[in-house]
């Protein structure tokens, strides 16, 4: 029975998954995900800006901290409005 | 692994794509298959892998050394193909027309085979075909995972145990 097993299990082996074109596709969205980064610095260092203030609330929540939310956010206005 | 890997990884993390390329073409066909397992359809294992390669490609930085960057991509590609199904509740879906959608085989015996491996859960479907079909050692289908050993040791007996009840008829 595990002959005839492991032989139907190879029969329905899959063969090939990707296509010809995959490799230029890849290469085609690299290149496109490096022209995002050039284009948009001000959107990537915003992206990063706001990942850093969930960051904090996240590890303040975590520490058990939530009192020091407050001072945070108004810290964060205040740098904001300069 | 590539017998360059290392050095590869070091071009590639400096910005050099075509080092990047050599890498994907050392291991795309294998990385290919695990979306493939997991979604039982060809052209979403190819979305799921493109997307797990510029993933790689993007964090580049958080390969670890220890790690081999074939397991570390099909990690990545594991988890948005689990992603996949878990959002759009593909597991039904597939159980029904995935692979009896197949183009590479008209056998009936073969669809039977993917048909009754659909039916299995996910998380034993995929180390039997990494064992199966990919030769992995446990060690590299933990670290593809992210299971123990000894969990996929037992997910692997329990596959193959549904699989014969299924597929009983036909042995």
């Amino acid at each position: 029975m595990s002959d005839s097993f492991d032989r139907l299990m190879k029969e329905a082996e899959p063969r090939r998954i990707l296509s010809d074109g995959f490799v230029t596709k890849l290469q085609k969205a690299m290149d496109d995900v490096g022209r995002y980064s050039r284009q948009n610095p001000l959107a990537a260092a915003a992206g990063w800006s706001l990942a850093a203030v969930v960051g904090g609330i996240a590890a303040m929540l975590i520490v058990g901290r939530v009192d020091l939310i407050p001072d945070f956010v108004e810290f964060l206005l205040g740098v904001v409005g300069g | 692994m590539h017998e360059n890997e290392t050095e590869l990884i070091k071009q590639a993390r400096g910005g050099d794509r075509d080092a990047f390329v050599v890498l994907v073409k050392d291991c795309m066909e294998q990385v290919a298959r695990i979306p493939y397992y997991i979604l039982g359809n060809r052209e979403q294992a190819e979305e799921v892998t493109q997307e797990a390669f510029l993933k790689a490609f993007t964090k580049l930085s958080q390969l670890a050394d220890d790690v081999p960057f074939k397991n570390w991509v099909s990690r990545i590609a594991k988890n948005l193909s689990i992603d996949i199904l878990r959002k759009r509740i593909l597991f039904q879906k597939f159980q029904r027309n995935g692979l009896s959608e197949e183009v590479d085989t008209d056998k009936e015996i073969v669809l039977d085979v993917r048909r009754a491996l659909m039916k299995i859960p996910v998380n034993q479907r995929l180390p039997l075909t990494l064992e199966y079909y990919d030769g992995l050692k446990m060690e590299d289908i933990s670290q593809i995972t992210g299971v123990p050993i000894g969990t996929i040791k037992s997910r692997i007996h329990a596959a193959k145990k549904k699989l014969k009840e299924l597929l009983s008829d036909k042995l």
